[in-house]
């Protein structure tokens, strides 16, 4: 039964992808591409953070190397997973049917278990393959050790998954005691998005401290770390009862969870209904068509926290881009003076205020808002298609919930972009609607992509929110825009002095808007057919 | 008020409707029966315009649904038989928003939502959120959904499933009411006995073909409607053996 469940879940995952079968081939290549690229860059990203470290060891430090790889796998592949395991165990609509057959709990929480384990194996691999190929260029091919870092890579995940799990159980938990569970979810998740980005922005910090001084803390390692010190010692001496010590625990840190998981999962995967019920007079209130499907747009989007958390990002880091751009205004002003630096680069007001517009719309392409819009109809499509509403009407409130969601933010990006710049009314000009040009773009591409693939049938809105094809290459595409411009700009501009600055940018500028137009010119002639044909 | 004609559905080679024509006039109340997969879904949502077709024309009130879709969907209502809404709403909020689809004026919104909801026991509950309703209730809500635009045409699948002995009396009554004000109602059902007690006409369809229709008279003679409709279904075993 179990590989049953397992099989089930992985057929329900590969249909994201292939699910409309004319498109199913093209899609795979597609995601495999996607998915190449970003192994690629990830890959490549790691293997130089750890080639760097794996130089500046001495060998009787060896251990600390295998150590830290373990802990920075433990630690991406639990933060890639804790929110994933709220839903992925406790949320599938389908628990409640599976909890109605003849199946043990027990076995349906470990099929999802099982699962999560695999995503935590995917993901903890990109950091222990490039990490491992970083280590044995440096130190040459040594059987034993390449033997039990391989065999430690199976260990590790299970107790990143079981952590994962606790947490999820633990937020599942909390959200269903909760009366508004939405809002509870949306401060866990940036509570722990704040910890990722302090990280983040840390890190190369992090690194440069702790190679001046890791025998300290490797020292201190052995303490508080002492799962990931046997870990490294294991591999690294190698020393066969640490490493089956640390297989062990994983094995049995990761049953505990199981079985306390267990106990309860009826109970958290069904919770009762704990809201306090509404009394009063119905308000009823007539207002125009328009009105009417914005607001539905809008109470979709902020009734799920996973849509405004994965769709909806780049709106709060917009704010706090805006505010650290007034804060740290000299230092930004510094960083552009640099540019002026470059022999033959004469860079106008107008074109600094380019530079800046086309970063500030990086931002732009987080807000997917419009993305997985459609697929998120899902099995609620019959009410809009069986009503007298035109599709274009349907497509309209999507995108304007989009707009009105993201104007404001950028607008914040833009006028801090404008303080830091001081430009004159041109530059305001550019600074200002460039963005929002841009804001548009991504809201009228990602209704185009969701239209072209759309994900109608899923269990768990988790699905066409983070792993659907149309949220994917709209994210993807429209920030590798962003990126080919700053890359063009240093190679075709700074370095090869192929084009000048004025020139590159305003090629760039007009792509975009080509891109835009040729978007909008297919969502007004096909959107509402493609529409009406779902 | 509804008129098919030649109605034709294909899912790639399967004939899911084939060369169907039926025509319900003002008043009356049609049930249209069959066994699982007879094509019975496959029409009514062809006539509500939210499945393409491949051949035939559906006519409501004298307008092509293929051809101004817009306007037939305004003058008619459906109830599918899995009443999936908008769970992230409440029912009060549900049903402005089907209000405000339809442009049904405040006045006439409440008194309807109030007159249908106290009809079918609903009234204490419209102001939770659809998402802690049972099936029963989302199907009880759907149907005051689609009363409260007032429809000349009411198309409902399979509206008695998953409602108490109550709620389908009181949805027969709602049923009643709507034909005897001038509007028509075809909907799928496969408890004969509600079609025989309830309708007017009955419309047999099997493996996509209309086998039988007309008024009930017509189709059961002195026999029952399942007699009838179980003689047709062994008619159709012997000859595909």
């Amino acid at each position: 039964m179990l590989g049953k469940l397992i099989k089930l879940r992985l057929q329900n995952i590969l249909s994201r992808t292939t699910a409309r079968r004319k498109n199913g081939r093209g899609m795979l290549i597609l995601f495999a591409l996607l998915m190449a690229y970003c192994v690629g860059v990830f890959g490549f990203m790691f293997y130089h953070v750890f080639g760097l470290i794996a130089e500046g060891i001495i060998p009787e430090y060896h251990w600390f190397y295998f150590a830290l790889v373990g802990l920075f796998s433990f630690g991406i592949s639990f933060f890639f997973t804790a929110f994933t395991a709220k839903s992925e165990l406790f949320e599938a609509t389908d628990n409640e049917l599976l909890l109605s057959m003849p199946i043990k709990p027990r076995t349906i929480l470990l099929s999802r278990m099982a699962i999560l384990l695999g995503i935590e194996y995917l993901i903890s691999l990109l950091a222990m393959v490039p990490a491992g190929i970083a280590w044995f260029n440096k130190t040459g091919l040594n059987v034993s050790q390449l033997a039990l870092y391989i065999v430690g890579s199976a260990f590790l995940p299970l107790i990143s998954a079981s952590v994962a799990c606790l947490v999820g159980w633990l937020l599942a938990r909390l959200t269903a005691r909760a009366r508004n569970k939405t809002l509870v979810t949306m401060i866990f998740s940036l509570g722990f998005l704040a910890i990722y980005f302090f990280v983040y922005f840390n890190a190369q910090r992090y690194i440069s401290s702790l190679m001046q001084r890791y025998q300290a803390v490797a020292d201190g390692m052995t303490g508080w770390g002492f799962l990931f010190f046997w870990y490294g010692e294991g591999i690294a001496e190698p020393n066969l009862l640490l490493f089956l010590l640390v297989a062990v625990l994983a094995l049995a840190v990761f049953a505990a969870v199981y079985g306390l998981l267990g106990k309860g999962f009826l109970k958290v995967s069904s919770p009762e209904n704990l809201k306090k019920r509404r009394t009063g007079k119905l308000e009823l209130r007539s207002s125009k068509l328009s009105s009417a499907l914005l607001r539905k747009e809008f109470k979709r989007f902020t009734s799920s926290a996973i849509y405004m958390l994965n769709c909806g990002m780049g709106l709060i880091l917009a704010v706090i881009a805006a505010v650290a751009l007034v804060i740290k205004a000299d230092a930004v002003r510094d960083l552009l003076a640099l540019l002026e630096r470059f022999p033959g680069l004469a860079l106008s007001e107008l074109d600094l205020a380019l530079i800046l517009a086309l970063l500030t719309s990086f931002f732009c392409s987080m807000n997917t808002i419009t993305a997985p819009s459609v697929s998120l109809e899902g099995k609620n499509l019959w009410i809009l298609r069986s009503s007298p509403v035109p599709s274009n009407a349907i497509l309209a409130a999507k995108l304007k919930l989009h707009e009105l969601l993201c104007v404001l933010p950028t607008l914040c990006l833009s006028i801090a972009a404008g303080i830091v710049l001081r430009p004159g009314a041109a530059g305001w000009l550019l600074l200002l609607l460039v963005p929002q040009m841009f804001v548009l773009l991504v809201g009228v591409f990602g209704l185009m992509m969701n239209l072209c693939f759309p994900k109608l049938e899923w269990i768990n809105e988790a699905v066409p929110i983070k792993q659907s094809a149309s949220v994917v290459l709209t994210m993807l595409l429209t920030m590798a825009y962003s990126l080919l411009v700053i890359i063009g700009f240093v190679v075709l501009v700074l370095v090869k002095e192929v084009l000048p600055a004025t020139t590159f940018l305003l090629i760039a500028l007009g792509v975009a808007a080509v891109w835009l137009i040729l978007s909008a010119l297919w969502l007004i002639k096909k959107g509402p057919r493609k529409f009406e044909r779902l | 008020m509804l008129k098919i004609n030649d109605l034709t559905k294909h899912y790639g080679q399967k004939c899911a409707v084939d060369h169907l024509t039926l025509h319900i006039r003002p008043g009356e109340l049609c049930a249209f029966i069959g066994h699982n997969g007879a094509g019975k879904t496959t029409t009514l949502k062809a006539c509500v315009g939210i499945l393409d077709f491949d051949g035939g024309e559906i006519y409501i009130d004298g307008k092509s649904v293929r051809k101004e879709p817009l306007a037939c969907k305004r003058i008619i209502a459906y109830v599918p038989d899995n009443p999936d809404l908008y769970e992230f709403m409440t029912a009060e909020k549900y049903l402005d928003f089907i209000c405000d689809v339809y442009g049904v004026g405040a006045q006439a919104r409440r008194e309807r939502i109030e007159k249908y909801a106290k009809m079918l026991e609903l009234e204490n509950d419209l102001l939770q959120p659809i998402a802690s309703y049972s099936h029963g209730m989302k199907q009880k809500l759907a149907l005051i959904a689609a009363l409260a635009h007032a429809p000349k045409l009411l198309i409902m699948d399979e509206p008695f499933v998953g409602l108490d002995p109550k709620a389908s009396h009181a949805v027969k009554q709602v049923m009643h009411e709507h034909c005897s004000a001038g509007g028509a109602i075809f909907f799928s059902t496969h408890v004969l006995e509600v079609a025989e007690k309830l309708c007017d006409r009955v419309a047999i369809i099997k493996d996509g073909r209309l086998v039988r229709a007309g008024t009930m008279e017509e189709v059961r003679g002195d026999a029952s409607l399942e007699d009838v409709f179980m003689e047709l279904e062994d008619d159709h075993a012997g000859q595909t053996d």
